[in-house]
């Protein structure tokens, strides 16, 4: 990494970028709106299609790079009886850069790092890591359901990200460089922005107003694996999948064979482990039997297990859980409840 | 945990893009009404040269179209030309493993997991407690040990079922009991003995107890349905085993078999990676969750 | 309707009768967690808890949802926090046996419409005064005449695309589909054991979230509710992609509605089309 870290970029930097990367055959992802007024990361043909107007991206950035749904191998049966096995084709040489994350989703890539590659490396997951640059974008504005800063990150947090853009007010914005493919990118957008000086100062980081000591709350989950607050805590969950597949580092997933007599393909999906049949056996026992071992086991794994194995926690506080959750189960609430205790 | 981080045990990470290698089915015997057993070796020649694993290892076995399935490997490392593996019917893919006919083409990624500490058995008496179809793992370090049988003191192979028509693997607990440096006890429960059964008739933790084995310098290896499990420990607790020298293997469910999937977990353990060998002093500090 | 209303002050006096009286082992009712907009579930096991119950407009959810769980039933009979549409899905659960009437007390609340913006549902609701609850509280609200057409809004402005324009707008709104069941599990009528889509020999529905699946767990799912739903709308609620599934419900009741003159949910003694076979039906409501 070279000292210069820091860019300054004029007002339109964004459109200037994204059309010169497109130019260039990069494959772009942006934020980019829908009809019902939810925005979500998605390839862009063009500048125009962007959207800044979020708090965050509704679909988590996981997605990118573990798909929820992907073709592992393909299998055909010859007239021979032999069975033709290939490998799903890797995911595509080119370039990409990811504009418009916020520093939850990039920082909890740090999570899905070490989960994917881990005695084995993963290489779907890791090809696409690879050739992925990140323009993530701080917070100007968190919501109350944002909870960042307890789990150790920050609205302004550089964690997974190879540049960090600081928008200003009138649409100019500070690009701080994280990565040597930061670097990199910067040094192919020369045009877009000049190096800025040490004290161009960062904006104020906003505030987030939600806290609780992840480390407390491990003490207690450390001795209470067996204790009636889990009955409590779950009984208003009704065991769907929408607060894992929206959370950034949930990561569980399902191998499934799809197809017809003589040909198909083995699939990667996500998983959850709200799902009663998640770790339901075939002969019937279910290790984990009802709703609450089923909640028990979400917190224990992002507050305890992931800690104890990988050394962090395995939550970033974007509070899509509390947004999306239907019946109004509030993860800070229970950790809240777990404090007092 | 139990031993080593795998069978490498390396740092470096094994590339991984969960495309089996094809096997053929050579031979499937029939156990029992819900149990076969196939015998299998690498289509690719170099494969069968250069595969290793150890007794306790399992594999993801794969019908092409109705997916994988997890089961331990139940040969002996010993035996080089095959693998081999036990599977009861029970859901999607192990009936359609049932359909199979000899010569069939499955698919197979593996060996995964730990294994029993066969080091650390060197030596000692060795007691050997299995249960239903939990007797395939235990084949698996039975034949390993009996290859090497100079390596290890008493062997005591205690084994039951619930009908004699049960019992799998027939023709080796003959084998077994023909042999004079093992003992073997063979049970079946009350009610699902035969005229002809000359075996002995109650529960495994009944027959252990009444046997009474010494724990002086033995090794415990315990696999079968969970339930015989608990009251199997609850027996050789009386009798005065340590749980340090108890080992037993644990199934739960498994989608990619290598610590990713998320589904094996008990506490901060993934069954595929630090199991499924455990041993039984350290399996009491997890939560009991399988 | 404010959450220090009468309505709120009724219902927790009730609920901490029948609480204290032994009536119930459990109310089930909506509470206000810190200064969330959906009132969230409570589930009241004494007099004390009863105070946590509110009733106001953001009681959202329909809690019908919970009467089939063994975790609620295990605790005794379950008193119940009903507006005039989660009544219909009780109707309906008790219809198709999954609970008895004996086993629940049904606490009905008078309600205008509920959120903020309200809900499109209440501007359609002929149920604003629940009928057949043990009890009512609150304010009883006027009952408008509804429109019909109104009521069926959602299914027409889809029934007037073509044919053509109807499978992409469907297409398209179905690959949004993150296939985490959210509208199965907060669907008080979805209370299978074991969903189809979980049912593996064989495959049924593909659970890859690739359109082709995702068409099929959502078209299966609206004939599984077809002539069962009442319309309470929570599945197009909670789903976490925007899709808008109370149009296909809408399009099954209207046909149902049309071909048998069956409405579900208004009592829990109908005799629903599927279950009963008469001489004289007419084979056109074919599906």
């Amino acid at each position: 990494m070279s000292e210069q870290n820091l860019f300054e970029a004029p007002a339109g930097w964004l459109k200037s970028a994204v059309d010169a990367l497109l130019s260039d055959g990069v494959e772009v992802v942006a934020p980019v709106g829908a009809e019902d007024g939810t925005v979500d990361l998605a390839p862009v043909s063009s500048s125009g299609a962007i959207t800044l107007e979020y708090l965050n991206v509704n679909q988590p950035l996981k997605r990118l790079f573990f798909p929820q749904t992907e073709v592992l191998i393909e299998f055909e049966r010859q007239d021979d009886g032999d069975i033709d096995v290939k490998s799903q084709s890797a995911p595509p040489e080119e370039e990409m850069v990811v504009f418009g994350c916020r520093p939850c989703d990039t920082a909890a890539l740090d999570v899905l790092d070490k989960v994917f590659a881990w005695d084995y490396d993963d290489l779907r997951y890791r090809e696409r890591r690879e050739r992925a640059t990140i323009v993530a974008f701080a917070c100007t504005g968190p919501d109350p359901q944002c909870f960042c800063v307890p789990v150790g990150g920050s609205p302004h947090g550089s964690q997974g990200s190879d540049v960090l853009v600081f928008t200003r007010d009138d649409g100019s914005a500070l690009l701080e460089v994280n990565t040597p493919k930061g670097e990199k990118l910067m040094e192919r957008l020369g045009a877009v922005a000049r190096p800025a000086q040490p004290d161009s100062g960062l904006p104020d980081v906003p505030d987030i107003h939600t806290g609780f000591d992840p480390e407390k709350i491990k003490l207690w989950l450390d001795d209470n694996f067996e204790n009636e607050f889990w009955a409590g805590a779950s009984l208003m969950c009704v065991g769907c999948g929408s607060c894992t597949y929206l959370c950034p580092t949930c990561h569980c997933f399902d191998i499934v064979d799809e197809g017809i007599w003589n040909r198909g393909e083995r699939r990667r999906n996500w998983d959850s482990c709200s799902f009663g049949q998640f770790t339901a056996h075939a002969s019937g026992h279910n290790p984990r039997p009802d709703q609450a071992a089923r909640y028990r086991q979400r917190v224990m794994h992002k507050f305890k297990y992931f800690p104890e194995r990988f050394g962090l926690v395995a939550c970033v506080g974007c509070g899509r859980c509390l947004r999306a959750c239907g019946v109004g189960q509030n993860l800070v609430s229970v950790l809240h409840d777990i404090e007092k205790t | 945990m139990t031993n080593g981080d795998s069978v490498r045990g390396n740092t470096a990470l094994t590339p991984l893009d969960y495309r089996p290698a094809k096997m053929r089915i050579e031979s499937i015997t029939d156990e029992t009404s819900d149990i076969k057993t196939f015998r299998l070796t690498f289509c690719d020649q170099d494969q069968n040269e250069q595969f290793e694993f150890r007794a306790g290892q399992f594999g993801l076995y794969s019908v092409f179209g109705s997916g994988e399935a997890t089961f331990c490997i139940a040969s002996s490392p010993t035996r080089r030309d095959y693998i081999e593996c036990s599977v009861k019917r029970v859901g999607r893919v192990t009936n359609d493993l049932h359909e199979c006919n000899e010569g069939d083409i499955i698919g197979f990624r593996g060996p995964y997991g730990n294994w029993f500490p066969l080091d650390e058995m060197e030596g000692k008496n060795l007691l050997f407690v299995g249960g239903g179809i939990g007797l395939a793992p235990l084949r698996s370090l039975i034949w390993n040990c009996l290859d090497l049988r100079d390596k290890f003191a008493d062997i005591l192979i205690l084994y039951g079922a619930r009908t004699v028509a049960d019992l799998v693997y027939k023709e080796e607990l003959k084998t077994w009991r023909e042999r004079d440096d093992v003992k073997t006890i063979y049970t079946v429960d009350p009610g699902g003995e035969t005229p002809d059964w000359d075996g002995e008739v109650g529960l495994v933790p009944v027959v252990l107890e009444k046997e009474n084995p010494s724990p002086e310098n033995t090794i415990v290896i315990a696999c079968g349905p969970p339930i015989m499990i608990k009251f199997a420990l609850f027996s050789m607790r009386k009798l005065g085993f340590p749980f340090e020298s108890v080992y037993t293997t644990l199934e739960n469910r498994m989608k990619c078999g290598v610590g990713k999937c998320g589904r094996c977990n008990v506490g901060n353990r993934y069954v595929c990676k630090d199991g499924p060998v455990f041993r039984y002093s350290d399996l009491l500090l997890l939560p009991q969750e399988f | 309707m404010k959450a220090d209303g009468p309505a709120t002050d009724a219902l927790r006096k009730e609920a901490a009768d029948l609480l204290s009286r032994g009536d119930v082992g459990v109310v089930i009712g909506y509470g206000r967690q810190d200064d969330a907009d959906l009132a969230a579930p409570v589930f009241a096991r004494n007099a004390e808890d009863a105070d946590r119950l509110v009733f106001d407009d953001h009681c959202l959810g329909n809690l019908a949802v919970y009467l089939p769980r063994s975790e609620i039933r295990a605790m005794g009979r379950a008193g119940v926090v009903v507006k005039g549409c989660d009544l219909m899905a009780v109707n309906v659960l008790l219809r198709e046996n999954v609970i008895k009437r004996e086993d629940v007390v049904l606490i009905g609340t008078h309600c205008a419409g509920v959120g903020e913006p309200q809900l499109e549902k209440c501007s359609t609701c002929d149920v604003h005064s629940p009928e057949g609850c043990d009890v009512v509280v609150g304010e009883p609200v006027d009952q408008p005449k509804v429109d019909e057409e109104q009521r069926y809004k959602a299914a027409a402005e889809i029934d007037a695309m073509s044919v053509e324009e109807r499978w992409d707008f469907w297409r398209s709104q179905f690959d949004k589909c993150i296939r985490c069941y959210a509208c199965r599990q907060v669907c008080p009528l979805c209370y299978c054991k074991r969903c189809i889509v979980e049912k593996n020999i064989p495959q049924w529905v593909a659970t890859s979230a690739h359109l082709r699946g995702s068409i099929a767990w959502n078209v299966v799912r609206a004939f599984h509710l077809t002539g069962r739903c009442v319309g309470c709308g929570e599945c197009e609620r909670v789903c976490p992609v925007g899709i808008p599934l109370g149009a296909i419900n809408q399009k099954m009741s209207r046909h149902v509605g049309d071909s048998y003159g069956f409405h579900s949910g208004l009592s829990a003694d109908q005799e629903a089309p599927f279950t009963v076979w008469s001489p004289d039906d007419s084979d056109e409501g074919i599906l």
